[in-house]
């Protein structure tokens, strides 16, 4: 059956056929020929028996008289029978008393001394041994051995026979297979090339067509396969249809949702853009009212209202930036300039601006920086950015006396390094799960009850996590309520293959 | 069975000491066994009438007329014999008893001179008559034992056999040295 594997049905079918009907013919015949050498050995035996009897009982006078010359001529009987090789008789002594021998075998046979009666059918010789009885008397013994010619011309005949009967019937099956087979493979067929015509055209409503009598054969399975087979055709039909419908219904509504967001962000970005011009003029003005740059401002006051004008719109400005960049992100505007960075420098610059921040909030800020690290490849001022975004959150959440340590160490496989690992853990006050997954989200800032203690713009976060993504980078955040947050950042060494960076930092 | 088998031994020691003196006369008695057992073989080959037909014998006699050193040969019969069919050589010089009893009568030499008017006596009685004197079937007798290249023979005269009501195998006829029917 290997060999039919690749073959299509109407081979496979007909070689089957054909097989079964090959196989039958040669047991039949072969079955028939075994038959026939046994019935026609069995027959030269009894044959033989009987010609023995009438030859022994020929011999009785010559035998019991002594007639050696009487005996020679009996036996010259058998030379009109090129079947008999020898035939010998035996007086009552046993002794030999006449013999016959086909001039053929003249010289290699002789006359056995054994009188044991007996049959035997050998390999080319029938030979057979038989006592000559006359009225209950045993007077003599009889031999005779023949030739197995008839055997081995019927086999021959049989061969001939078999090998023309086994040609025919291959042929006649050969014809009759092929057009036998067509009652199976021609509906598989039907239906695999209306299966194909279904998959190339993709046309639901190509039905296989019924082949055969459909209300005399309505058991056949065949039938039942198309007919099951045009139902699934009508049934993936409407389902696609439905699809289809659904499909244009969401594209639709994508579109719409898209555009929304698109238009969100434009007003954003025209909004953050024009937002940004006065908070320049409120931020540079309060500057020079808070350094009394044309005289001083008088009561104190002043001073701190300055001052805090100054502030809130530094901060406005953060977050007007931040909201910048995020709708840029989200438009898919925001390109990252690759270089090579000195993550060691970078960090030492995020310590140096939060540096005043963590004093006033006594949080000590340590690091571990391995000497050698090699530059990671990465957009040089978002990397900051990222770096800030997360220690100024750590600072932010840590209390009086607390600590945050930052730790960079390298991935590698063999001597390449992969990626370069930055962790930051602080003791500060931690977070839930599901605290994390929100702070994820754009405006999410946790507990906000806790807003005014610690402001934010609440965009730190999820434009962090926009910036990484834009690096192919990771962020995990494990944090526990109270016990502080561990926050690991894994950037791939080196951009997707194919940007261009510039070299030296 | 063993008694059968014993038979057949002793008739297989008869014939071969037949072949044995086939060659070379012994002696009268060697002879007379030889023609002895030609005689028991003769009844294998003759048929006689219903009235004597050998299925339905439980013994049969085996007549000599006359002196003859044949009847030192009873032996050869008496182990021929079996408990259904019992042989018997005897002698017997009456020619009515003959013709009442006998299935073969062997007629000796020494009754040469008398044999026209023992042929015409058994005439019709189907005993079967055998002799060695010369010339024995050529005159009426029906079998006659001959000496040819030094073998025993035996001559056959089919008409007086028939005449008998009885009937000689075709083998014997074969195998008989000379076959008269006159």
């Amino acid at each position: 059956m290997q060999l039919l594997k690749n073959t299509s049905i109407k081979r496979r079918l007909t070689s089957i056929i054909m097989a079964i009907s090959f196989i039958s013919v040669v047991l039949t015949t072969l079955t028939i020929s075994i038959i026939g050498v046994y019935s026609i050995r069995n027959n030269l035996l009894q044959e033989l028996g009987v010609t023995a009897s009438i030859v022994g009982d020929r011999n009785t006078a010559a035998l019991l008289f002594n007639d050696d010359k009487q005996a020679d001529n009996n036996l010259n009987v058998f030379s009109v029978n090129p079947v008999i090789v020898q035939a010998c008789l035996y007086n009552e002594a046993g002794a030999l008393f006449a013999r016959y021998v086909s001039h053929k075998y003249q010289s290699t046979t002789q006359c056995p001394t054994d009188l044991i009666e007996r049959e035997i059918i050998g390999e080319d010789r029938i030979m057979l041994m038989q006592p000559i009885v006359k009225m209950q008397d045993k007077i003599g013994s009889i031999y005779l051995e023949s030739t197995q010619e008839q055997i081995v011309n019927y086999i021959n005949r049989q061969i001939l026979i078999a090998t023309s009967v086994t040609f025919a019937a291959l042929i006649v099956s050969y014809l009759l297979a092929i057009n036998l087979q067509k009652a199976i493979s021609r509906p598989i067929l039907n239906l695999a090339e209306t299966a194909h015509q279904v998959s190339i055209r993709k046309d639901y409503s190509i039905r296989a067509k019924l082949i055969g009598d459909v209300g005399k054969e309505f058991n056949n399975e065949l039938v039942i396969l198309t007919n099951s087979f045009n139902d699934m055709l009508t049934e993936i039909g409407a389902r696609d249809q439905q699809l289809k419908q659904k499909n244009t219904e969401l594209e639709r509504a994508k579109d719409v949702a898209e555009g929304a967001n698109r238009a969100k962000s434009q007003f954003l970005a025209n909004i953050s853009h024009e937002l940004r011009t006065p908070l320049n003029a409120i931020i540079g003005f309060s500057s020079i009212l808070m350094n009394q740059l044309f005289g001083p401002l008088g009561d104190q006051k002043y001073m701190e209202y300055s001052k805090d004008i100054n502030e809130s719109g530094t901060h406005l400005l953060d977050i007007i930036n931040d909201i910048l960049d995020l709708s840029k992100a989200e438009a898919g505007k925001l390109t990252l300039n690759y270089e090579e960075v000195h993550v060691g420098k970078a960090i030492n610059k995020c310590i140096t601006i939060l540096s005043e921040r963590a004093e006033k909030g006594k949080v000590t800020i340590s690091h571990s920086v391995p000497k050698m690290l090699p530059p990671l490849v990465a957009d040089r001022l978002r990397f900051i950015q990222i770096l800030l975004n997360i220690l100024s959150n750590a600072v932010k959440f840590t209390e009086e006396g607390g600590k945050v340590h930052i730790e960079v160490h390298t991935k590698a496989v063999g001597e390449e390094i992969t990626h370069f690992v930055v962790t930051m853990q602080d003791t500060g006050i931690g977070m839930t799960h599901e605290d994390i997954d929100k702070a994820f989200q754009s405006f999410g800032q946790v507990d906000s009850g806790l807003n005014r203690k610690y402001e934010g713009t609440g965009l730190g976060l999820p434009l962090t996590k926009k910036l990484m993504e834009l690096h192919q980078a990771e962020i995990s955040i494990d944090s526990e309520l109270g016990k502080g947050t561990l926050v690991t950042m894994t950037f791939p060494a080196l951009p997707p293959a194919g940007v261009d960076y510039r070299p030296n930092d | 069975m063993i008694k059968r088998l014993l038979l057949v031994a002793l008739a297989a020691c008869v014939v071969a000491s037949i072949a044995a003196t086939q060659r070379a006369y012994a002696g009268d008695n060697k002879e007379y066994l030889v023609k002895a057992a030609f005689i028991y073989n003769f009844v294998k080959f003759v048929e006689w009438p219903d009235g004597k037909a050998i299925s339905k014998q439980s013994n049969i006699d085996i007549c000599v007329l006359g002196d003859s050193p044949i009847l030192g040969a009873g032996n050869v019969f008496k182990a021929a014999s079996t408990p259904k069919l019992a042989l018997a050589l005897v002698q017997e010089n009456n020619i009515k008893n003959i013709a009442a009893h006998c299935h073969v009568v062997f007629i000796s030499k020494a009754e040469q001179g008398r044999l026209g008017d023992t042929i015409a006596s058994l005439k019709g009685a189907p005993v079967l008559t055998v002799s060695d004197m010369d010339g024995f079937a050529e005159n009426g007798g029906m079998i006659g034992f001959v000496t040819s290249d030094g073998k025993i023979k035996v001559v056959v005269n089919t008409r007086s056999v028939s005449s008998a009501g009885m009937r000689v195998d075709a083998q014997l006829l074969e195998i008989a040295l000379k076959v008269i029917d006159k």
